[in-house]
């Protein structure tokens, strides 16, 4: 090995840190307007106090599918910037930006008809101008839509009234009913918005100008118009500051931003944040926190990276000659960098945790997250020990997928919301969910290593014994874990749901799918105990057990909402279908007579 | 270092395996033979696989059919009944199968008692055949004894256990419950001034057709009509009323009586059926008819959290007046609750429940007890041998539904968890052990 290589993952790491250390930087560019700063400012919404950066992403993505947008220039620009604009303009004046940001995703051709919009396949995003023309139109085929019984909408309906939604979301920004962002001055007081400050404001600004005026003896009516708009508009500023000088504030940040005073706008931001610091109502360390947190996306960069890593210990299996891939260079980095991403994954799982004050287990994105971190332990866990370069794979590519598939999940709207009372206990959701979705990693990754085995052993001449061996063992190891978990997480449910309604198990889909992972995991233990399985057995097996957690983690809901949503036309049940699909294809594979593997000749003897 | 793992070491596996068969076979005769087969682990095998496939269909099964009916028909049942529709509504979930295909028909499949109870035979078949004491035994034994409490306390649970809601307004003190899933048709006569005289018609009577007769009933009982659920329509205009079974609330608002299908156990909104029993009551011993009543559960104040009230149905018999009313069964303690207070936080800005807290009054002359307990979320009130949680509220928050669960098998699944969780430590540690230190030495 040439000496240099040493260091190959020295300088992968190397440059992946400094990358993270550029991402994580906050922009700090002062001739400008810092958003980024304005996005800290807390508001109230969904029962919780957030940045409002963490608002204006959360509604752009229910809105547009995605958490930037692209101005009329077409330059990418961060949901924050659309939230201003949003705020700042009004329906009337057509030079406004927000108005023509082509942000409203409609992909249902019926609902583009009714507003005499063209397709535009790929983006499928149009602006509120485009559509201000059919409105009319538009409010009646809602008021038809309304008219039908929830469960008996047709697609068309839902989609029509769906769209009403984002745009009634979009309406309640620009008249700045939402979001409550003005704070109130004792902990448990209510957050208001900035109409409902304005709407008092104003009561009592022309309430004072017709005292003043009957004190003088003048008629109102008969003043100059300019001289009578400046006068309410002095009494209204004045109102407002008594009324809440945090308002105030925030009205002037606005019009710095609509003015485009960049300076001013920055020193308002600040004095504001300051000032805020110490309001009980606020928790400034955590909505900062949260406004970094977006702008960092460190989750987003863990899946990135686990595709990095897959690639590099990929690359660095094939250049490895014989069975001694765990010293490969290339390997190495992957199990660094790997290790580097869990740290940065740790991290995000902190974070949100600290965030939620709650275990990292609270709905099914975090599941997701959960379960990548799992699975990207486990397998490091098992090149640890194995050195083989295969424990890389283990946790690069079920860590990405189960990533990948948080990201969908997350879907749209906050990703961190209150939960019901019902799951109000931090003792089982620490326990119990948290140990269960573990079961459901070991179970997948088992599963995966099952994979491994069949596409090495058929596709590739490179099985051997040795090699097959090792991965039957590890694959057993792994399954025994999982039973444990599997088998202990559903009990602990089973326990938590004793102590809430006194039902120690009631049959229902979710519990009923958890139940089938802990008997098919011990199925095939005891399949391989009975001798009915040798390696190839438990491989395929294993890969059933991918279909089985399928099945419990996504398919048991999808029961409940594919009979009320319209037909077949959920991406959760695709992913299913899909994963099911290549699972299916990948057991017939394994099934194959050995004569038509590509390793048969260096399998001879194994059945 | 890769190189020496490829030594032929111990397979693990191997270790594990009973002893061969063979052997068992020569040296003894049919009794034990007949009990290998019992105890082989084959028989295991397949026994897990037909219940992953009891447990799925069940699963499905739930789409068209309340819980407690699959509970009753699948994992309470010696053999179910597994209508091919399952599998249609299968692939219309997944595989956008037309929402008009139907299947008719259904095939037999050993259901969950069976299954079970074939497991558990072979469980202790096995450990008769294989039992020796040892160090690398005591996990299995650990687990599969946990495993014996834990099927045992679904047993116990399934004949024993008793679900029921006690329904109390705030200031109210009430010492019934009322039992979840079963109803009764009760007949009331309080023309004593003291007490009520109370005559039920348990649920089970009270199927199509049927003609109830009894000594202590008022009347004769003709059942015409009976649903397993039914919804409120309404309220009704001026112009809907004059459709059938409308009724009248005591606020003079309106409402229909609708049959219903069972809610759906996969349903994300369920609420508990509302059945519907249609009677003509008849002269003791004659055809007379002496009037026909629709009853439902709707007019039970309980079980609509005493939102409408519907003023009692009455018969007159002989002179005497009696209340008539389809409620759930009754069972009457020997404490009473009663509701102090109830509070229901909100997160603020939402309609998310953040806690529900009832604070209730106990009292059981009997046993001298009377105290004040708080009942939350997690935080259950268990007396005299029942358990009673925070279950739900009314809608205006003046009142609270407390579960009340009486179940004797309810610590078993404790132990079995302990049981098996501690087995399986014991028993994966040993080999992981081993597998570690094999490692190290290679």
């Amino acid at each position: 090995m040439i000496a240099w290589s040493r260091f190959v993952p020295w300088i992968v790491l190397f440059l992946f840190g400094a990358f993270v250390g550029v991402v994580a930087a906050p922009p700090s560019d002062t001739a400008k307007m810092q958003l980024y700063e304005f996005g800290k400012i807390p508001v109230q919404e969904s029962g919780r106090i957030k940045p409002v950066d963490t608002l204006a992403r959360t509604t752009l993505m229910v809105i547009s599918n995605r958490q930037t947008f692209k101005d009329t220039k077409d330059t990418e620009q961060p949901a924050i910037k659309w939230l201003l604009d949003v705020m700042v303009s009004n329906l009337q004046s057509r030079e406004d930006a927000a108005i023509n940001y082509k942000v409203f995703r409609i992909e249902n051709i019926q609902v583009l008809d009714l507003l005499g919009l063209k397709q535009r396949p790929g983006s499928w995003r149009y602006s509120i101008s485009e559509m201000a023309g059919k409105f009319k139109e538009f409010d009646t085929a809602v008021r038809q839509a309304l008219d039908v019984n929830e469960k008996k909408r047709d697609l068309y309906e839902t989609k029509l009234l769906e769209l009403r939604k984002h745009i009634d979301e979009y309406m309640k920004l620009m008249e700045r009913l939402e979001p409550h962002i003005v704070p109130p001055s004792t902990a448990d007081g209510t957050w208001q918005s900035l109409s409902e400050i304005d709407e008092r404001a104003r009561v009592l600004a022309l309430g004072r100008m017709k005292a003043e005026a009957e004190k003088k003896k003048i008629d109102l009516l008969k003043q100059p118009q300019d001289q009578l708009l400046g006068q309410f508009h002095d009494e209204l500023q004045k109102a407002r500051q008594e009324i809440s000088p945090e308002a105030q504030s925030l009205v002037e940040i606005l019009d710095y931003y609509q003015t485009g005073k960049a300076d001013q706008f920055n020193q308002a931001v600040a004095d504001y944040l300051a000032r805020v610091g110490e309001n009980p109502a606020c928790d400034m360390t955590r909505t900062s926190l949260e406004a970094f947190f977006n702008h960092f996306e460190p989750f987003y960069w863990s899946t990135v990276f686990y595709v990095m890593v897959f690639f590099l210990a990929v690359v660095g299996l094939l250049l490895s000659v014989g069975w001694n891939a765990g010293a490969q260079p290339l390997c190495q980095a992957a199990f660094w960098l790997a290790a580097f991403t869990m740290v940065l994954h740790t991290f995000a799982l902190c974070t949100r945790m600290y965030l939620q004050g709650r275990p990292p287990v609270t709905n099914l994105y975090s599941a997701a997250v959960w379960i990548s971190w799992g699975c990207v332990g486990l397998g490091l866990t098992l090149e640890r020990i194995y050195a083989n370069g295969i424990g890389n794979i283990v946790a690069a590519v079920p860590g990405f997928l189960s990533m990948f598939l948080a990201h969908h999940l997350a879907g749209s709207g906050d990703t961190l919301q209150m939960m019901q009372a019902v799951l109000d206990t931090n003792f089982w959701l620490a326990t119990h969910v948290t140990v269960v979705t573990f079961g459901y990693v070991a179970t997948v990754v088992a599963g995966f290593i099952g994979v491994l085995y069949v596409l090495l052993g058929v596709l590739t001449p490179a099985l051997n014994r040795d090699m097959a061996k090792v991965l039957a063992q590890m694959t057993y190891g792994v399954l025994c874990f999982a039973t444990l978990l599997s088998f202990t997480g559903t009990v602990l449910g089973g326990i938590w749901a004793d102590q809430s309604w006194g039902r120690f198990w009631g049959w229902d889909p979710k519990e009923n799918g958890a139940l089938i992972i802990v008997l098919w995991n011990a199925l095939t233990l005891h399949a391989r105990w009975a001798g009915i399985i040798k390696q190839r057995g438990m491989a395929v097996l294993s890969i059933v057990g991918i279909m089985v957690t399928g099945w419990s983690f996504i398919g048991t809901n999808q029961l409940g909402v594919g009979l009320h949503a319209y037909g077949f036309n959920n991406t959760l049940a695709m992913v299913l279908v899909v994963t099911w699909g290549i699972c299916l294809a990948l057991i017939v594979l394994g099934m194959l007579p050995m004569r038509w593997w590509l390793s048969r000749t260096t399998l001879t003897g194994l059945k | 270092m890769s190189k020496t793992a490829a030594r032929p070491s111990t397979n693990i596996t191997a270790a594990r395996l009973p002893a061969p068969r063979t052997t068992v076979a020569r040296k003894v005769g049919p009794v034990r033979q007949c009990l290998a087969v019992a105890a082989s682990l084959r028989l295991t095998v397949v026994l897990m696989a037909l219940s992953i496939v009891l447990v799925f269909l069940g699963t499905l099964a739930q789409v068209d059919q309340g819980i407690f009916t699959v509970l009753h028909r699948y994992f309470r049942a010696g053999i179910a009944w597994i209508p091919f529709q399952v599998f249609v509504r299968f692939g219309q979930v997944f595989f956008g199968v037309s929402k008009e295909t139907e299947w008719h028909g259904a095939f037999p499949f050993p259901g969950g008692w069976l299954l079970g109870g074939l497991l558990l035979a072979n469980l202790l078949a096995a450990h008769l055949v294989r039992f020796r004491m040892t160090w690398k035994r005591s996990g299995i034994l650990l687990i599969h004894g946990g495993l014996v409490v834990m099927m045992l306390g679904e047993l116990v649970t399934g004949l024993f256990a008793v679900e029921s809601k006690m329904t109390l307004a705030i200031g109210e003190t009430v010492g019934f419950v009322d039992v979840t899933g079963k109803v009764e048709l009760a007949f009331i006569d309080s023309s004593d001034g003291k007490n009520d005289h109370v005559t039920v018609i348990p649920g089970s009577l009270l199927r199509e057709g049927s003609i109830i007769q009894n000594e202590k009933l008022p009347v004769d009982v003709d059942v015409v009509e009976v649903a397993s659920n039914s919804e409120l329509a309404g309220p009704l205009t001026e112009s809907q009323a004059s459709r059938p079974d409308v009724y009248e609330t005591t606020d003079g608002a309106l409402y229909a009586v609708v049959k219903l299908s069972e809610a759906s156990g996969v349903d994300p909104n369920q609420r508990e059926d509302a059945p519907l029993v249609r009677v003509t009551f008849k002269k003791k011993g004659t055809q007379q008819s002496v009037g026909s009543y629709l009853f439902t559960l709707w007019f039970y104040p309980n079980f609509f959290l005493r939102q409408l009230p519907f003023a009692p149905q009455q018969v007159a018999v002989d002179g005497k007046t009696y209340t008539v009313a389809l409620r759930p069964q009754r069972i009457y303690k020997p404490y009473e609750v009663k509701l102090l207070d109830f509070k229901h936080g909100i997160f603020p800005g939402t309609d998310i429940a953040k806690d529900y807290t009832s604070t209730v009054q106990l009292t059981d002359p009997l046993q001298h007890e009377d105290r004040d307990v708080k009942i939350y979320m997690n935080n259950p009130l268990r007396y005299a041998g029942d358990t009673l949680y925070q279950s739900g509220f009314f809608p205006d928050d003046g009142g609270s539904v407390l579960q009340v669960v009486r179940n004797p098998g309810w610590e078993m699944p404790y132990v079995s968890c302990a049981m098996v969780s501690v087995g399986m430590l014991i028993h994966f540690g040993i080999h992981l052990l081993g597998f570690l230190r094999r490692q190290v030495r290679s």
